[in-house]
């Protein structure tokens, strides 16, 4: 893969410890991606206006897109469980797009990073079961007949241990696919070819995959949270 | 290195790369299959019920995304095979 990775960064690589080259612009672009995501939040917050500029209006939409899908999928108590989900959208959408960016590099392509993210929220929503439900929300893991749990329980632990897997690889491969097409684009015409793959990245795979991402951690958690409900 | 040392290295990679072509090729029939369905469905949905589009759409995207990841597998099983 690392023959795809442009090396001409407009950040210096700094000399991380056991980090390659890549490694290092890779945790400084998340750091870049981290502070973007509080530098716009925090302007938007302290100007809040009634009429709303062009920053607190997309603030306003992606927060409202979130929003109307928590309410539908997670219930009545969905306010508690917003900050995470809207963190984890926030932070794919901007890293997946800072990586279409010429010099700049995809956090989110990184194995690293979405496996990080998937393993929070697999512990938080399973966190959430448990001190909601006490030890019935083991119960579902057993499937609805008693006399079929010694089939059930297996195929439960499985799909339950794939939740977090499949939600870190579908991240990781959608940015790094995305990226080698740019990067085959670009090898057989320098100039415009690569903008086609960037258009559909930038288009489709970027937001789908940021959306795709929270839609997941809201049916989890929302099936953590209503698991003592028929759903 | 041996001759045959090296000829081993090269059918390594030749089939490395025959194995890459064909993991990338056989995983993509599963999910253009899966979203082709998906996405007549979609149309079939929106055409009986076009007030329903904006619900229909959202869970089309969803399970999009989960076809989508399969041949997304394949490609990382690619890569591995032709960076080996």
């Amino acid at each position: 893969m690392s023959s795809f990775e442009s090396v001409n960064s407009i950040l210096p690589a700094l000399p991380l410890p056991g980090l390659s080259e890549h490694q290092a612009l890779q945790v400084e672009f998340t750091w870049l991606a981290m502070i973007i995501v509080v530098a716009v939040l925090v302007t938007v917050v302290l100007g809040l206006k009634r009429v709303p500029g062009v920053l607190q209006n997309i603030v306003e939409l992606l927060t409202e897109f979130i929003e109307g899908f928590m309410r539908d999928i997670v219930g009545p108590r969905w306010v508690k469980y917003f900050p995470l989900v809207m963190t984890a959208f926030l932070f794919i959408i901007v890293s997946n797009y800072l990586g279409l960016l010429p010099g700049c590099v995809a956090p989110t392509g990184s194995l690293s990073t979405t496996a990080a993210f998937a393993l929070v929220i697999f512990f938080y929503y399973n966190g959430v079961g448990v001190r909601l439900h006490g030890l019935r929300y083991f119960k579902h893991f057993i499937g609805p007949i008693p006399a079929l749990a010694p089939f059930m329980l297996p195929l439960e632990i499985i799909s339950e241990l794939a939740r977090p897997f499949s939600l870190a690889v579908r991240l990781f491969a959608n940015m790094m696919a995305g990226h080698v097409i740019i990067g085959l684009c670009y090898a057989a015409v320098v100039i415009g070819v690569p903008l086609i793959g960037m258009l559909f990245e930038s288009f489709v795979t970027a937001w789908i995959q940021a959306v795709v991402f929270s839609l997941l951690t809201m049916i989890y958690l929302g099936g953590a949270v209503l698991a003592d409900q028929e759903h | 290195m041996s001759a045959e040392a090296v000829v081993t290295d090269v059918m390594i990679k030749a089939y490395a790369s025959l194995g890459a072509g064909l993991a990338i090729g056989l995983g993509a029939i599963g999910s253009a299959v899966g979203i082709g369905i998906a996405c007549s469905k979609l149309i079939e949905a929106i055409a009986r019920q076009p007030e329903s589009e904006n619900k229909v759409r959202t869970w089309f995207i969803l399970g999009f995304a989960f076809m989508e990841a399969q041949t997304l597998y394949a490609f990382v099983v690619a890569m591995m095979l032709f960076f080996k």
